[in-house]
């Protein structure tokens, strides 16, 4: 008897386990494409260097932005 | 009712395209309902639409049943479906600007490309555009761009060999379906090519990080994860690096053919040629057009002024490039210019050699161009003039060629250093055979040169 319980709460606990295991995984719903192992680790390596490039630059944009005569701006190609 | 599944949509399981009696229509799948709901509701595909960036779409009633649909959906025609082995540089480049372009749009309205290919964009107008309506999905914060592979090894890679290596390598796409390997990039590319930082960091950085990580743990990934401001500096390092690619300037035969190379012509005769041109194709006004062997565009722009959609085929990828340049400063619509040899067209390629279909069976036009072309075909090439008469009756119901005979001082170059093997090629061959497919509706001789000009229609049904 006491072995038949302890063998459906480790079941259980198993099956707590895989559900647990199941929802924590990441959700790549619609990733069909294969990242490619290097190419993911890659991007993860320069993260900073990207990040900080950027955010560099979206700061000097910001401070060219306060200077510049609003009236006179036209939309760009690139705010298409 | 007639339903062919297009048999390059197979990869993405959101949706498919198919042909129901010559509409093309999408397929959207229940499994990608959230997404499409999110581009819709999130305005992105209003700003996207209105910048002629992407494909506008109607949804109609669905009467398919085909299995887990969300929704059908009717996107605008697109007059000819063409791909990256068949653009010259600029084309790429272009493609490759806009799909960076449409990722940062997309990250502003929270979401991304899921793919970045170059087959997912055509030419609509002289402009590209996207014509995948499914590669978005919701932006998820801290994830590295799944497409980035995909976009360096299908666009970056044969722009930087392009650009650095030799033009003509653009057709490595064509062999290489999925995208140039990043390890042959490197081989391929000259030394001062590796100081450009696009191309330390995306291919030969990323390739090297290709070779030695082929293994990841779940607690990598959380570990480090990949911010916004990365994505968009990942994406703005793509694109201000393509922006700075020029094509490797070579001056070929064709590119100054008419100023430089070309005593047969008088100001005259070319008068004479463009105003028989003009002349037929505004009586027979064909629906569209394919300009073969068109070398800058120079007779296309003829057509095209005259509303006909026109294909301007070279097999110089430098003149398609001056071709497809003067159509961007000119805002020209109606030309699309495709870099394909017509001696050996693009073929059947890809998954079952139906993926990506053959030149030839996508080439319908309802009249064909053909100037200063068959001497090259028949001479240079050895193509006997029954051969020719038989391509053109297959592909075209109106054609204006141009018969260049052998006292032509190009056909005389062309013979200068072989053996004149070519007892038929002369005017009488040359009508006989044309004439067992085509009548001739109008025959010109220009004055100052010998060449002759023909209007013929065909006298079957193509």
């Amino acid at each position: 008897m006491i072995q038949k319980i302890t063998d459906s709460r480790i079941l259980k606990l198993i099956l707590f386990g895989i559900l647990i295991y199941f929802f924590s995984l990441p959700k790549h719903a619609h990733a069909y494409l294969d990242p490619g192992t290097g190419s993911y680790i890659f991007q993860i390596i320069l993260a900073g260097l990207f990040g900080s490039i950027f955010f560099l630059k979206s700061g000097i944009k910001k401070i060219k932005g306060l200077f510049k005569d609003k009236s006179v701006e036209k939309e760009t190609d690139e705010d298409r | 009712m007639k339903i062919d599944k297009n048999p390059s949509s197979f990869r993405d399981p959101s949706g498919f395209v198919f042909s129901d009696q010559n509409t093309i229509l999408r397929q959207i799948s229940t499994y990608y309902k959230k997404n499409y709901q999110l581009l819709k509701s999130s305005g992105l595909y209003e700003k996207l639409v209105e910048a002629k960036l992407l494909i506008p779409h109607s949804e109609v009633p669905d009467t398919f049943n085909f299995p887990e649909t969300y929704k059908i959906i009717k996107p605008l025609k697109i007059p000819f479906i063409s791909y990256p082995y068949e653009w010259c540089f600029s084309q790429l480049k272009d493609a490759a600007l806009l799909t960076l372009h449409i990722q940062k749009k997309a990250l502003q309205f929270g979401m991304s490309l899921k793919d970045a290919t170059p087959y997912n964009i055509q030419f609509l107008e002289g402009k590209p555009i996207l014509m995948d309506t499914l590669s978005f999905e919701k932006y998820e914060e801290g994830k590295p761009w799944v497409p980035y592979r995909q976009f360096c090894e299908q666009f970056l890679a044969p722009l930087s060999l392009m650009a650095y290596t030799n033009i003509t390598l653009g057709k490595l796409t064509q062999e290489y379906v999925s995208g140039i390997p990043l390890d042959l990039t490197e081989q391929l590319l000259p030394l001062p090519s590796k100081l450009n930082p696009l191309v330390l960091i995306h291919l030969l950085l990323h390739g090297k990080s290709q070779k030695n990580y082929t293994r990841i743990s779940k607690k990598q990934k959380e570990d480090h994860a990949f911010s916004r401001n990365a994505l968009s500096g990942l994406i703005d390092s793509l694109y201000n690096g393509i922006k700075g690619l020029h094509p490797k300037s070579v001056k070929t035969v064709w590119t100054h053919y008419y100023e430089d190379y070309h005593p047969s012509y008088t100001k005259k005769s070319r008068t004479e040629k463009k105003e028989f041109v003009e002349k037929y194709l505004k009586i027979n006004r064909p629906g569209n057009l394919c300009d073969i062997g068109a070398n800058t565009g120079e007779y296309s722009q003829i057509a095209a002024k005259n509303g006909i959609v026109t294909l301007s085929l070279d097999n110089d990828p430098t003149a398609v490039e001056q071709n497809y340049n003067r159509i961007q400063q000119n805002g020209e619509k109606n030309i699309l210019p495709l870099w394909i040899d017509i001696l050996n067209p693009s073929p059947s390629i890809g998954w079952q050699n139906t993926e990506r279909s053959s030149f030839l069976s996508r080439l319908q036009p309802d009249a064909i161009l053909a100037l200063a072309l068959i001497h090259h075909l028949a001479i240079t090439n050895n193509v006997p003039l029954s051969f020719l008469a038989d391509f053109f009756s297959r592909h075209c119901r109106l054609l204006i060629i141009e018969f260049i005979p052998k006292s032509d001082p190009q056909v005389q170059k062309l013979l200068q250093n072989r053996k004149d093997i070519f007892i038929d090629y002369d005017q009488n061959s040359f009508e006989k055979e044309f004439s067992r497919y085509f009548k001739t509706r109008e025959k010109l001789p220009l004055s100052a040169c010998s060449r002759i000009m023909y209007c013929m229609e065909n006298k079957g049904t193509v």
